[in-house]
């Protein structure tokens, strides 16, 4: 392992503390900013520009961060929790996200990552093997679709999820159901199918789609392109579960 | 991973029947146990003070209605009705008389009374003139003294008023060897007493009180035999003649004989209770270590069922809640909600250090979930060894939303105890009393509610150099605006805290004198040791562990002031002190909070008035209606205070430094010395009784009163509003998640605080739902408790839902919420402590 020095660097945009959605027990959350994605439901659009501006984002060094993280060590310990990077894309960061999971790992920390997949694979090559669990957006399976909810197409993604499937010690997936988009037997269908192919798959979640990041655009001067949707609730995705179900997959409502 | 969630099950239908029995309850005063002991204390003028105690319980006890409820296995009632009150003239009566016409429809704790009962107190309470312990008590003090409880910088209101309680006795030793024991081992006493020494003559009285007070519950019990002998004639239900008869056999056997079986142990336990509560109004009378007392008797029942055990349990549960207290209006703010604090703890270890969680400590919780009312205040012991399976369930009570179990952290409380003196077997056997506050059961009169102490206060006489409304109170300590550094603040405020804890100390033991000279309590004492070998009341020494404990409210706020000034003023350098003073005491120039206030405190009031005279010159009369108007007009001019910055830009400022409960280590050690000046302060002094002073820092519902007597402070917070409760930071200014508020918290001193401290936490249903939030509340209890953390408790309710029960309280009336210290019914709580737990911080993830 290479020595720690703690002084990398890296755009955070909140450090959110006893989060229980995002992997076991009790975690802190490290947002990282800057997103290649652009998807029009996304719920913290001040995430997606990589540069920190005057009201969001922090460059922050290895060192601030762990000094962060270590204030929760011993909620970790009793809950068998640990930290989530999530984003923004944290795999845009690699170095940095390297050594905060290697001095973590150091301290017996659990580790995981939330993730879009959408990154070079010498970047995955790095970071995957070294996380207890990659949590994997597959949003969709048809690349023009994808494109155009998303704004890249989901070649390299699904590409990606094949290797991260290789590497990582376990892998969960996360399908945003979003009306209009995906939220079709069809859709769902073809994702289970391919989720079939991805190893160390231990379940898939199924989140309901929710606007609550709309006055976010305002704020920040975005359109928010999806105003015509309501929420969703878990009992509207129960068929859905049935779906995933039906293809041997354990299925999840919710973070 | 195992599924954890074991769920609780339904209570039997003659549980709800009882349950739904006190729901439906209207409290109401009853006139017997005044009339009663009057009448008592009138033959027996000229006999010493123990012996008239004895024989007016004695008297009691032969003569209060004997009463056994429909549906009832254990019986024994104080009232006529359920959940009504007796009253105790002995220890204060004018505020009752003088409440007379409107203690039917007070904001909070409602009590009816009819013509006929009134009638006959007021016959009563004119005999008690100059003789209650209240009037004692006020006689012994200073003016100084009387100043300072004036001015609202600390009450002892709860002793001063009524009995004292707070109490845990051996409940055990009475199950084992009945009363009788106790009559053979007093005799004994007595007996080996040293008959040459001066204090013989003292000794025989207080043995004949006690034999005198325990024949006389073994009276009461007979008596309830025979009640149940008599019903039985007017039953045709078979199965209720079963019961009757049972009742009669166990009520002839016990509390007189040791039990031989569960429900013996049962019914003596109630009856013990039951007279302790009839001997005195006391609160906190509390059951203790219910598993540990009681589960000899469960194991060796083979003819009892769990089921059956569980039912006699949850009986018990309910009676906990047939007994209720009249309190003057100003004490229901501070203890709002019909609370009685009868503390039942399970789990923890034994004396020995093993682990003490047994079956009962299981069926304890489910009695909790069965019967879902605000008593027994219900606790729960957790230390390294706790079993992972009784935390679990423990949560799993906690997500019920009754706001209980609290959670109590024996690795800091049993180190805390034996700082105190405590042996280690003894504080290891420790169990909660009231509130949170701890003491070794049979051994201690702890005195734990002794006073409430307003720290910020404390702070605002600091910042006006000792003035509290113009008057010089406390010491002169030099004008806010000329300190130097944070450190000079500081040491006036210190300076300030020796004045004031002084005075509170004063006021302590002129009411702790008043209690040993006019209510010895005889029978009570005989349960407690070290009373009997001592042949010596509690009240006059005769415990093995002697405490006081007043209590430091507003912590948070103190800290949080520290901080404000010492970013603002002596870091930043963005305000002066002057222009500090000058917001605050206009507080923040806001004339709609002044306007409002107005409405719900005298004292605003008179502040208000005097700021109008001091503009329109003293006008013989002031049309209050314009009162508003001309303060909007003349804005902080009216107090004579003007600043160049903008006043309200120096609240947001105020508002935006870090706070106390956001795990950030200035501020948070800012507030860990803000609390604990006071608490060392305390530490310094003795009681009557040959014990020490030791603080603690919790408000029951005081918090929200005590704020009402405070104008703004540093923090930001606004004239009036509540402080602080307990050790819990602001409300709403913990944002960071409840790890790190929980982390802050223990970064207080709570080892010094052993009288308690109290933690409230706040979580909406969804952040701890499915077995992944039961899990991780356990974890938060294991990780705060790791921090040294003493105690932690929650409100697993969602704001709607109390919104929604303050507008349709009929809707809600079975809605128990966590105040502090303990839960009540939601809609029974004066609406200002209502609005208080509304806007505690909830976390939601």
């Amino acid at each position: 392992m290479e020595a720690i020095t703690g002084s990398k660097t890296g755009t955070v945009f909140n450090i959110q503390r006893f989060s229980v959605h995002d992997g076991p027990g009790i975690r802190t959350i490290v947002f990282l900013k800057g997103c290649p994605l652009r998807c029009l439901w996304c719920s913290n659009p001040e995430s997606q520009n990589p540069v920190p501006t005057a009201e969001f984002g922090k460059i922050m060094s290895v060192d601030e961060v762990m000094r962060e993280l270590k204030k929760d060590q011993v909620h970790y310990r009793r809950s068998g929790g640990g930290i989530t990077f999530s984003g923004g894309e944290p795999l845009m960061h690699a170095d940095f996200v390297t050594e905060i999971i290697h001095a973590s790992r150091s301290q017996g920390w659990h580790t995981a990552m939330e993730t879009t997949g959408f990154a070079a694979d010498a970047v995955l090559r790095q970071v995957i093997p070294e996380l207890d669990l990659v949590l994997l957006d597959i949003k969709a399976i048809p690349f023009s679709l994808h494109k155009k909810f998303t704004g890249v197409s989901s070649k390299l993604i699904l590409q990606n999820a094949l290797t991260i499937g290789e590497m990582a010690k376990e892998v969960a997936v996360r399908i945003p159901v979003i009306p209009t988009f995906n939220a079709t037997e069809e859709n769902i269908n073809y994702i289970c199918e391919f989720v079939k192919q991805v190893k160390h798959v231990s379940r898939i979640h199924l989140l309901p789609y929710h606007n609550y990041g709309e006055n976010k655009y305002e704020l920040i001067g975005m359109k928010y392109k999806l105003k015509h949707l309501k929420n969703m609730t878990s009992t509207d995705l129960e068929p859905f579960k049935e779906i995933v179900e039906g293809h041997g997959i354990t299925c999840v409502l919710g973070g | 991973m195992l599924k954890v969630e074991t769920e609780f099950t339904e209570p039997s239908l003659r549980v709800k029947a009882l349950r739904e029995q006190i729901l439906a309850a209207v409290p109401r005063i009853e006139a017997e146990r005044a009339v009663i002991i009057t009448e008592s204390y009138k033959e027996t003028e000229g006999l010493p003070t123990v012996i008239r105690r004895a024989k007016a319980l004695e008297r009691m006890l032969h003569k209060l209605p004997v009463i056994i409820r429909d549906h009832e296995l254990i019986v024994g009632s104080l009232t006529t009705e359920p959940r009504s009150a007796q009253v105790y003239p002995e220890f204060s009566n004018a505020w009752l008389r003088e409440e007379f016409d409107r203690i039917g429809n007070r904001d909070g704790d409602a009590f009816q009374i009819s013509e006929e009962v009134k009638n006959r107190l007021n016959d009563v309470f004119d005999y008690w003139q100059g003789k209650t312990t209240s009037e004692l008590a006020t006689s012994y003090m200073e003016e100084e003294t009387k100043a300072c409880m004036a001015a609202n910088v600390f009450t002892v209101g709860n002793y001063y008023m009524n009995g004292v309680g707070h109490i845990a006795v051996d409940y055990g030793k009475i199950l084992a060897k009945g009363y009788r024991g106790v009559i053979a081992e007093t005799v004994e006493a007595m007996t080996n007493a040293d008959k040459h020494a001066p204090e013989y003559i003292k000794q025989q009285q207080f043995y004949k009180a006690v034999i005198i007070s325990c024949t006389a519950a073994i009276h009461f019990a007979k008596r309830y035999a025979e009640k149940a002998r008599e019903l039985l004639q007017y039953t045709t239900d078979n199965q209720r003649k079963a019961e009757l008869q049972k009742i009669a056999v166990v009520c002839e056997r016990v509390p007189e004989h040791g039990a031989t079986t569960f429900h013996e142990a049962c019914q003596a336990f109630w009856f013990i209770h039951a007279i302790i509560n009839i001997e005195s109004n006391g609160h906190s009378v509390s059951p203790g270590r219910f598993d540990q007392y009681m589960y000899p008797y469960y194991q060796a029942d083979s003819s009892v069922t769990r089921e059956e055990a569980q039912e006699m349990i949850d009986c018990i549960w309910v009676k906990l809640n047939d007994l209720n207290k009249v309190r003057d209006e100003v004490s229901t703010k501070a203890f709002g909600g019909y609370p009685m604090f009868q503390n039942l703890i399970v789990g923890g270890q034994t004396a020995d250090g093993i682990d003490a969680t047994n079956e009962l400590s299981f069926l304890a919780m489910q009695a909790t979930a069965h019967v879902r009312l605000s008593q027994p205040s219900f606790s729960v012991r957790v230390w390294s060894k706790s079993p992972d399976e009784f935390l679990i369930k423990a949560c799993e009570l906690a997500r019920l939303g009754l706001g209980v179990p609290a959670f109590y952290n024996d690795e800091v409380i049993v180190p805390a105890l034996t700082n105190r003196g405590l042996t280690l077997g003894d504080a290891r056997s420790y169990a909660v009393i009231g509130c949170v506050e701890p003491q070794c059961p049979g051994k201690t009169e702890g005195w734990h509610d002794s006073a409430f102490f307003n720290l910020p206060k404390v702070l605002e006489v600091t910042m006006n150099n000792g003035r509290c409304a113009d008057k010089q109170l406390g010491p002169e300590t030099g004008e806010f605006e000329n300190f130097s550094s944070m450190e000079a603040v500081i040491a006036a405020y210190r300076q300030q805290m020796e004045y004031f804890v002084y005075h509170l100390i004063a006021a302590d033991n002129a009411v702790d004198y008043a209690h040993a000279e006019r209510a010895p309590l005889p029978f009570l004492s005989c349960m407690v040791s070290d009373c009997l070998a001592e042949g010596k009341s509690l009240q006059e020494g005769g415990a093995h562990y002697n405490f006081s404990g007043p209590q430091g409210v507003g912590a948070a706020n103190v800290g949080d002031s520290f901080m404000a000034m010492k970013k603002t003023v002596f870091d930043d350098k963005v305000l002066t002190l002057k222009e500090l003073k000058a917001a605050i005491d206009s507080n923040f120039y806001s004339d709609g909070s002044i306007g409002a206030a107005s409405a719900t405190s005298e004292e605003t009031y008179d502040l208000v008035l005097a700021a109008v005279k001091k503009v329109l010159g003293d006008n013989a009369s002031i049309d209050i209606g314009s009162i508003a108007d001309k303060l909007h007009l003349n804005n902080g001019k009216a107090f004579g205070q003007q600043t160049a910055a903008d006043p309200a830009g120096i609240r947001e400022m105020l508002q935006s430094v870090d706070k106390f409960g956001n795990d950030i280590d200035e501020v948070d050690y800012l507030t860990r010395e803000g609390a604990a000046i006071y608490c060392r302060e305390v530490e310094k002094y003795s009681n009557p009784r040959g014990g020490t002073f030791q603080a603690g820092l919790y408000p029951a519902s005081i918090n929200v009163l005590m704020g009402s007597h405070v104008g703004a402070t540093p923090d930001g917070r606004a004239a009036f509003e509540p402080l602080s409760d307990g050790v819990s930071p602001s409300r709403g200014t913990d944002s960071s998640g409840p790890t790190a508020a929980t982390n802050s918290v223990a970064k207080l001193d709570h080892f010094i605080a052993s009288n308690g401290t109290l933690y409230n936490q706040k979580f909406h249903p969804s952040a701890v739902s499915g077995d992944a939030g039961l899990r991780n509340l356990a974890s938060l209890v294991r990780g705060y408790f790791d921090h040294k953390g003493m105690h932690i408790q929650f409100n697993v309710i969602d704001r709607n839902t109390l919104i929604a029960a303050q507008k349709q309280p009929e809707k809600y009336r079975d809605l128990v919420v966590r105040v502090a210290g303990y839960s009540a019914q939601f809609i029974s709580l004066d609406k200002g402590v209502q609005d208080d737990i509304i806007m505690r911080t909830e976390h939601v993830f």
